[in-house]
C-alpha cells in the first residue's frame, strides 16, 4: 500500500521583503523551502506507516521540487517521483490535480493521500478537494491526530462550531493541518546520501502520465501582483469604556 | 485565445450562451454581502442573480438584497453542478464545497478573491488572492466557461437591502445520481491543538505588561487568551512578577515576533518590547497612561485600566 505525500516547494518568506510603497517583492535572496504544512503531511504520513506501506513523496515542478523531494526521501520518504515538464510551468490547481490523478492511477494501491492545508503561495488549496473530486475519494480538510483503523481513517478536523471527530472509507484525500505535529528533522547522513544516489528521485514527464493537451490546460491566469495599502498611523479610538471595547472587539474580530 | 478553447466552443455543445448568470451559495445570512457584491456585477452584465439557499427562510432576506431568483436546495455543490452557471459565489467557509463544483463544472477558481470584477472582452473574472499571509495579492483572471471564487464577507460592503424588491422563489428538484463520496462526521469532541509553534511564530498574541497589576488582572488576560485562542506572553515585567518564563516572554533580547495580531494588555512598551513586535501586523494597545510609548507602535490604542477594560472586552466577544 502508498501514501502520497504532496510537497510543494515554495519561496522561502525570509529571502524576499514586500514594498507596499513600491509595490514591488524584492528577492534577495531566490530559495525554497518545503510548504510548512507538506512538512506536517509528511511527518502525519511517517508517523502512521506500518512495515507493509511505502511513503511516496510527489511533486511537480523543476529544481526547487526536485529539493524538495530529496529532503522527503532523507526524513524518511521510500520513494520520490517528479513530474517535470515545461508544459506544468503555469499550471493551476486544476492541471496539478489531473495530473495527480494519473499518478495515483500509475501506482496503484494508493489507500491515502496526505497533502497540507495550507500553502504559502498561489496554490489557492484547492488541490486536494479537486483530487478527491476527479477521484471520487473522500476528503478530510485540516486534519489533526490521523489514524488508520482498517479500512477507514479518522481524524479530528475542524467545522464551524469547533473541532469534530470525522471518518472515512479509505483511499480518501486529507489535507493535513498546519502545526499539527512536528516535522522530524532529516539525519546529516542521509541528507547527503541522498544527495549523493542519482536515483533517489524518479522523474516523469506530463506525457508518460500521460496528460494530455487537454489536460495541460490552465483555466486560471496570472495577470501580476497587487498590495495591500500601506500601514497608517495608528488610530486611537474614543468613547465610553463600553463602547472602546465594543470598537475594539470589532478590530478582532476582523482579523 | 488559444485553440483548444475555441475548438471547445466551437466543437461541443458547451457553448458560451448556455452558461449564464451570477450564482451565490448562500448558507448563512451572515454571507449576504456577497449577493450585494453579485448584484452589482450582474447591473453591469445585465444578467440575473439566483441565491442557492438551505433555509427556506431565508428567501426575502435573499430577494430584499439583490437575488432575482431563490432556489431552495438542500445540497448546493449538487444543485448547482447540474446548472450552467457562469458565476458562482461561495463564502470563503466553503472553501471545500467550491473547489468540488469548480472541478465538476470544469471551472477556474480563486479562492479568497479580493477586488472582483470583470474583463469586459472576454468575460473572465478578475480576482486577487492574497500569498504568503497577506503579504502582497496575486491578481488572477479565470478564463474558463463557468467561474467560481470564494468571496469574504467580511471585506466587502454591507449589502443595501430593499424589502419591495420583487423576485421567484422555487424549489430545486431533487438532484438525480449519487451524492460525492464524503468523511462522515462522528460529533464534536474536545480537543485543543498541542501548541508545537513557539510564541516567534504564532498568529495571535496577547501580552500582559505590569499594567495589569496582579494576578487577579492576569487572570483576565489568561481568560482573553483563551477566548481568542491566541498565545499567551509577557513583557519582561511581566517576567519579573514571574507571570511568564522566558520562551514567552517579548523583547529584543527575548523573543522577537510576527504575529497577525498582538495585543499588548498593560504594556508600557520599551524600546526592547516596541522593537520586538516591529513585524506585526496588527497591534492593539490597551493601557491607562495615554502617554505611554507603546501607543505609538499601536495601529489601536485604548486608554483604559486594563483591569476594568477587560471584562467588558470579553463581554463584546462572547
Amino acid at each position: 500500500m502508498n501514501i502520497l505525500v504532496i510537497l510543494r516547494a515554495v519561496l522561502d518568506p525570509n529571502g524576499f521583503t514586500v514594498n507596499r510603497r513600491a509595490q514591488k517583492v524584492f528577492v534577495n535572496r531566490e530559495q525554497f523551502i518545503i510548504n510548512p504544512s507538506d512538512k506536517n503531511a509528511l511527518e502525519a504520513a511517517l508517523s502512521l506507516t506500518t512495515e507493509s506501506d511505502t511513503v511516496v513523496a510527489v511533486a511537480l515542478g523543476d529544481a526547487p521540487a526536485e529539493d524538495a523531494l530529496r529532503q522527503a526521501r532523507a526524513m524518511g520518504a521510500g520513494r520520490a517521483l517528479l513530474v517535470r515538464d515545461a508544459a506544468l510551468k503555469n499550471a493551476d490547481a486544476t492541471v496539478v490535480a489531473a495530473a495527480l490523478r494519473h499518478l495515483v492511477n500509475h501506482l496503484d494501491e494508493t489507500r491515502l493521500v496526505l497533502l497540507g492545508a495550507e500553502v504559502l503561495d498561489a496554490d489557492l488549496a484547492q488541490v486536494g478537494p479537486r483530487l478527491a473530486a476527479v477521484l471520487d475519494w473522500p476528503f478530510i480538510e485540516g486534519a489533526h491526530q490521523l489514524e488508520i483503523h482498517g479500512s477507514t481513517v479518522t481524524a479530528i478536523a475542524p467545522q464551524s462550531d469547533g473541532f469534530h471527530k470525522v471518518e472515512a472509507d479509505l483511499p480518501a484525500v486529507v489535507s493535513v493541518a498546519p502545526d499539527s505535529n512536528q516535522p522530524r528533522y532529516a539525519p546529516g547522513a542521509k541528507i547527503i546520501n541522498v544527495y549523493k544516489d542519482r536515483h533517489a528521485v524518479e522523474t516523469h514527464t506530463a506525457a508518460e502520465l500521460p496528460l494530455g493537451e487537454s489536460g495541460l490546460t490552465s483555466l486560471t491566469e496570472r495577470r501580476g501582483e497587487s498590495f495591500p495599502p500601506e500601514r497608517e498611523l495608528g488610530k486611537r479610538p474614543e468613547g465610553s469604556p463600553d463602547e472602546l471595547a465594543r470598537q475594539v472587539a470589532e478590530v478582532i474580530r476582523k482579523i | 485565445m488559444d485553440m483548444t478553447h475555441i475548438s471547445t466552443l466551437m466543437g461541443e455543445a458547451v457553448t458560451a450562451e448556455n452558461y449564464a448568470d451570477i450564482w451565490v451559495a448562500l448558507p448563512a445570512l451572515r454571507a449576504a454581502p456577497l449577493l450585494g457584491e453579485a448584484r452589482r456585477l450582474a447591473d453591469a452584465l445585465g444578467c440575473y442573480v439566483h441565491a442557492v439557499i438551505a433555509d427556506k427562510d431565508l428567501s426575502q432576506q435573499a430577494i430584499a438584497f439583490g437575488a432575482d431568483r431563490v432556489h431552495v436546495a438542500a445540497e448546493a455543490v449538487s444543485f448547482l453542478a447540474g446548472q450552467q452557471p457562469e458565476f458562482v459565489f461561495f463564502p470563503v467557509s466553503q472553501g471545500r464545497q467550491a473547489a468540488q463544483l469548480a472541478q465538476r463544472l470544469h471551472a477556474g477558481l480563486i479562492t479568497d478573491a479580493r477586488n472582483v470584477s470583470l474583463d469586459d472582452s472576454t468575460r473572465a473574472l478578475l480576482g486577487s488572492h492574497p500569498v504568503y499571509g497577506g503579504e502582497y495579492l496575486l491578481d488572477l483572471a479565470i478564463t474558463s466557461l463557468a467561474k467560481v471564487a470564494t468571496l469574504d464577507p467580511r471585506f466587502l460592503p454591507e449589502p443595501f437591502a430593499d424589502p419591495s424588491r420583487a423576485g421567484e422563489v422555487t424549489a430545486a428538484p431533487a438532484t438525480d445520481g449519487r451524492p460525492p463520496t464524503a468523511a462522515r462526521d462522528l460529533g464534536r469532541v474536545d480537543y485543543a491543538p498541542h501548541p508545537w509553534r513557539p510564541l516567534t511564530k504564532a498568529k495571535v498574541i496577547v501580552s500582559a505588561g505590569r499594567g495589569v497589576k496582579d494576578a487577579e488582572g492576569f487572570a483576565l488576560v489568561k481568560q482573553l487568551a483563551a477566548s481568542l485562542g491566541a498565545e499567551l506572553a509577557g513583557d519582561q515585567s511581566a517576567r519579573d512578577s514571574g507571570w511568564v518564563d522566558e520562551a514567552h516572554q517579548v523583547g529584543v533580547t527575548a523573543q522577537e515576533v510576527a504575529p497577525d495580531l498582538y495585543i499588548a494588555i498593560g504594556i508600557r512598551g520599551d524600546t526592547m518590547h516596541n522593537a520586538a513586535i516591529a513585524r506585526a501586523r496588527q497591534v492593539i494597545a490597551i493601557h491607562s497612561n495615554p502617554d505611554a510609548p507603546i501607543f505609538a507602535v499601536a495601529d489601536h490604542g485604548v486608554v483604559a485600566s486594563p483591569k476594568e477594560f477587560l471584562p467588558k472586552l470579553l463581554e463584546h466577544l462572547a
